[in-house]
This record gives structure tokens, sequence and C-alpha cells, in this order.
């Protein structure tokens, strides 16, 4: 019967192919294809030119930085691999002993050095198994990548992003070159050591074809299986991810039409489902009033970024009502839910503020002693809300959604240390809130 | 002078133009949408420095890169998903056909409407490109498992929407990266 099913399907298949060919000038798209694929031809090979003239700066910058203790810091693209002046740019052939970086003696041996990835990529040496072995206390999993910005009207060709292992003293292990469909904006969320997994997240370039995502990857195949997960509604279109404890907890958001779930993930429990999403209303986009995760002020210098504690291990929830055209929209409830023990307060939250107060009350700071600042009005006086049983607080992230200049620059992109929580602003661009 | 890819990438589209859109209306649902798809993938394998000694390896990669672009710009959002499937569900309006297969051609569109964008193209791939399991999982960039998954579920729906008796290819699945959740 498949064989059947198979021939139905290429009968279907060939009477809308008939009609599209009888209905479309051929020319007029031979044309648009070979033009367009053309530009495309000219833009790579301009980047691989200057990516191969910059591998032999990259190498001399290598070698500068010995001088200057290459190896004693964790990898830093743009201290290391800054602008190359013009002398290092005319050598031509580097001499073998100016042109690979001393090893920093945290290994008894050392791999051969990695072929230069080109300019803003940092010299690496070639991954071997038996480095997994030295892993511990202070390596980090890092991500290197390039992101287009959404604002620049002549596309540019996204470079391959690459994964490094970096040991405690500052020397790069090449783990995975990405393919280009996961390289714009790639960060690496987290990794797991024992099983070599790492889950990442690239904010994409749509305009070029290729959108965001997250994803998990072996770091040893380089494999990437895109994150994708059966919600009550159907499976996710996206997912991307919140926050990550450094005990490892991570909580993820998952979006299909007009709902949103929120899932936990933890190497000991696998995906489950966040206590968080019994908050009414939350999983549903449409209700008038509901609970939602907190951003940030649009007006202060946190951006829109997602309200989440400094050690990663919380998450600022508001309960919203509905917009009121004229007064002020503030949070009548907020939830400050712990992705360690997946379980969720709530406060009441009371705004005294002026009247004729026009505009939105929201978060500009997550400060110590328990005390989350709002502000309301952006122009407006400040006011103050603590919420009870809250420690270790840290600011909100200052980080907004990454730009770049037109030339692509390739920089450090993603940093997960040994048992540690991600920068928070590493995940920010990736919410989607 | 026109480069060899240049004269493999024209008889392409005059020899196979057709055949690729029909492929990717199979998966979008509408041809308006097949159509883009199938020139963004042309795009994307000719805008590549790569080997395509003739139009049959070339039909080869753009066929991959029409189900990965379909699969790529449904996971986009879930909005322009559920645009899809309307599009696709609008397949009377969309298809105009005086073909003499029109209703039974009509039952596979409105059929495979029902699919998500994920099970259309791993049916698309199993059964229209006869790819093995890894093959398809590779082409698509998901699991073997979840490909698995995908077909089964896809040819349940296509069973029970056409009444017939498809005998799926991957009977077998387990879950790698998809988590259900429980009823409770």
């Amino acid at each position: 019967m498949s064989d059947d099913f198979t021939r139905r399907l290429e009968e279907a298949a060939a009477a809308h192919g008939r009609a599209a060919t009888a209905e479309t000038e051929l020319s007029l798209v031979t044309a648009s294809v070979i033009g367009k694929a053309r530009r495309r031809r000219r833009v790579t090979a301009s980047l691989t030119a200057v990516g191969a003239f910059a591998g032999a700066v990259v190498l001399g910058a290598g070698s500068l930085a010995i001088a200057n203790g290459w190896g004693t810091n964790t990898a830093d693209p743009a201290s290391h691999f800054g602008a190359p002046t013009i002398a290092m740019s005319e050598t031509p052939e580097p001499s073998p002993e100016t042109s690979s970086p001393a090893p920093s003696g945290g290994l008894d041996e050392y791999p051969p050095l990695q072929a230069s990835r080109g300019d803003g990529f940092p010299t690496s040496y070639e991954m071997r198994d038996w480095v997994w072995d030295y892993v511990g206390e202070g390596w980090s999993v890092q991500s290197f990548s390039a992101a287009q910005d959404p604002w620049v009207e002549k596309p540019l060709t996204i470079p391959e992003a690459v994964v490094y292992l970096a040991s405690p003293e500052g020397d790069l292990f090449e783990l995975v070159v990405l393919p280009v469909d996961y390289s714009a904006g790639l960060a690496v969320v987290s990794w797991e050591e024992d099983f070599r997994l790492a889950r990442i997240a690239w904010t994409g370039d749509p305009e070029s074809g290729y959108p965001g995502g997250s994803a998990q990857l072996d770091l040893t195949t380089g494999d990437v299986l895109p994150i994708v997960l059966t919600t009550p509604w159907g499976i996710s279109s996206t997912v991307a991810p919140i926050a990550v404890s450094a005990n490892g907890t991570e909580l993820w958001k998952a979006w299909i039409g007009s709902h949103v779930r929120y899932y936990r993930y933890s190497s000991t429990e696998g995906w489950t489902v966040a206590s968080v999403n019994d908050l009414e209303g939350i999983g549903d986009l449409d209700a008038p009033e509901r609970w939602d995760a907190a951003v940030g002020a649009w007006w202060s210098e946190s951006g829109t970024a997602m309200v989440v504690r400094g050690d990663g291990a919380a998450v600022l929830f508001e309960f919203d009502q509905p917009y009121v055209e004229g007064g002020y929209n503030a949070p009548t409830q907020v939830a400050v839910y712990d992705l360690d023990t997946d379980s969720y307060s709530v406060t009441d939250l009371a705004f005294d503020v002026e009247s004729g107060l026009t505009g939105d009350c929201a978060v500009v700071d997550w400060q110590g002693a328990g005390s989350i600042t709002y502000q309301c009005g952006y122009d407006s006086p400040i006011e103050t809300v603590t919420i009870q049983g809250v420690s270790a607080l840290g600011k909100v992230s200052d980080a907004t959604v990454s730009s770049t200049t037109a030339d692509l620059p390739v920089t450090r992109s993603g940093y997960v240390g040994y048992l540690e929580a991600p920068p928070r602003q590493a995940l920010n661009p990736y919410c989607g809130c | 002078m026109a480069g060899a890819w240049e004269h493999v990438a024209t008889e392409l589209v005059e020899t196979r133009y057709g055949a690729l859109v029909g492929y990717a209306t199979m998966l979008t649902g509408s041809r308006a949408d097949a159509e883009d798809v199938v020139h963004d993938a042309l795009v994307a394998v000719f805008g590549k420095r790569r080997n395509l000694p003739n139009v049959g390896a070339a039909e080869g990669y753009v066929r991959r890169a029409i189900a990965n672009k379909f699969l790529d710009k449904a996971r986009k959002n879930g909005r322009e998903r559920l645009a899809v499937r309307r599009v696709a569900l609008e397949s009377d309006e969309a298809i105009a056909s005086p073909e003499a297969a029109t209703v039974d051609r009509a039952s596979i569109d409105a059929a495979m409407a029902l699919l998500t964008p994920q099970e259309r193209a791993c049916v698309a791939v199993r059964y229209m490109d006869q790819l093995s399991t890894r093959e398809a999982a590779a082409a698509l960039g998901l699991s073997e498992g979840a490909v698995k998954r995908y077909v089964y579920d896809g040819i349940r729906k296509l069973n029970a929407a056409m009444s017939i008796d498809i005998g799926a290819v991957d009977l077998e699945w387990s879950v790698v990266s998809l988590k259900k959740e429980s009823a409770s």
C-alpha cells in the first residue's frame, strides 16, 4: 500500500508541477536564480580571500600575544586579536617560531595547532579525546560567532561559528565548526562534561534564510539535534533559553501558536514541565489578564531583557492586567521562580504613585537585600518594591540584543564555565520576549 | 562567460522546475509558498561553490534544500506555521487544475494539510524521495528517532483522513529530543 501512496503523492505533485510550469516564465526564474547565486558566490569568495589573508595576521597577532603572556588569561579575542597593523599584515609567511603560541603548560602534552579559522577566531589546538581527562574546575566551553545587524541593508555572509573547549590557562581546543545555519549569533547555553553535550542557541539571520533556534550539540561528533518539545497544544515551533543556574538547572520557553510553555531541564531529571506553568493564564498569549515573564524597562539600561537574578537561578514573573490607556500600567503581583527547587513564591504589589501618572511600571534593578526596583514612567518618581525571602540577588541584566557592525566581526559570543551559570546576557537575545 | 554551474542551473530550471514546485507544494500546501521555497532553495544551492556535475546531482541538493527551508520557516514561529496550514486547507482556491485526478489529488492535498510541517517533510522525503531514515534525518537536521516518530504520526493521520492503510516504512519510533507531557 505504501507504493500506492507514493504513486498518489507523486501524481499529485506532478499535477501541481505541470500547472506551475504552464503558468511560469522559466527564463525569469533562471535569471533571478543565477543573478542571486552569482552575488552570493562573489560575497563568499571575497570573504574567503579576506579570511585567508587575515589568517596570517592572526598568526602574527598570536606571536605578539606570546610576548605579552598569551595563555595566562582566558581567551579574549578583543585583546588578543585586535586590529592588525600594516606591518603585521605585510608579513607573507610567518616563521614557524613566531606562528605558534607557546602552550601554557597546563597540560602534559598538546595536540597540533588547528588551522586558522580566520579573522576574529582565536588560535586553538586540535581536539583530542584525552584532553577531556583534564576537564574540571576552571574549564569552559566557548563559542565564537558573528551576527548580522538586521538594519544593514546589504546582507553579508555569516561565517561558520566555532565552539571551543578552554582550559583555565586559556588554551583553546576546537570542538565543533557549526554549519552556517546555526552560526549567526551563536551562544553556548550550558554543557555537560559527562555526556559531552551542550545546548546552544543562535539568533539567526532570517533575512538570509537562517532562522534562530536552539539545539543540543554533541561536542564529540558535532551532531546538532534541534530542541523540540511536545506541548499540550502541539509540537513547539520555537524554543529559547531563559535562565541557567550554577547547578545546571535550566529554564526554557516553548512557543506554539498563541501559547507558551515553560520547561525545566536538569541532567538528573531531564526535561520536565516547570511548576511556573501553574500561574494563571501564563500559557495563553491571548488572555487579557495573565502571568508573564517580567522584562526590564525599555527606557532603562537593562532594556527589555528578561529579569533574571544574578546567579541565574531565579526568574521574575508578573501578573499583568489589561492595558489602561491614559493611566499607568503596573503588575499587581510578582512571582519569583526558583529553578533549582522548581518552586515559586507570589507577592502582592501595591504601587503608590502620583495621580495622573501615565506609562508603565517596569523593573529597572534587582538588587541585594531582597529588593526589586520598579520605575513607573520613564521620567517619573521611582517606586521601590521589596520582595521577601529572596537572597543572593543581583542586578537586572544590563544586556540588550547584541549589535554588530556591517563587517560582521567574529567575537566570543558565548562562555559557560565548568559548573557555572552562563552570563545572563548570553541568553537574552534568544528569549523572544 | 557563464560558468558550468550556470548551465546546470539553467537546465535544471528548464527541465525540472515543475517537478520541484510540485514536490514543494506537497510540503507547503500552497503553490505560491512552494515557488518561494523552490526559488530560495535554488539560490542557496547554486550560491555555494560546490561541485554540481549534472542536473541529477543538482536536483538532489535542491530537493534537500527545499525540505530544509520549509522546515526552517515552519520552526520560525507558530504564526507562520498556522498560516501555512490555513493556506493548505484552502487548497481548492490555491490549486485550480483541469486534471482528471482532481478528486484524488485534492484528497491527498487535504490529508497532507492535516500534518504538521515536520510530519509533512518527513513523509515527503521518505515516500517521495525514498530516503532511508538515516538519510532523511541528515537531510532535515533531525534525529533518526524524530524522523521515525514524525513518519509514524504522519502516516497515522493520513490513514485516518484518507481511509486507507499505508504501510508505514517506519513503524518503530523512539523519542530522542521530544518530550511528551504526561496527561496529568
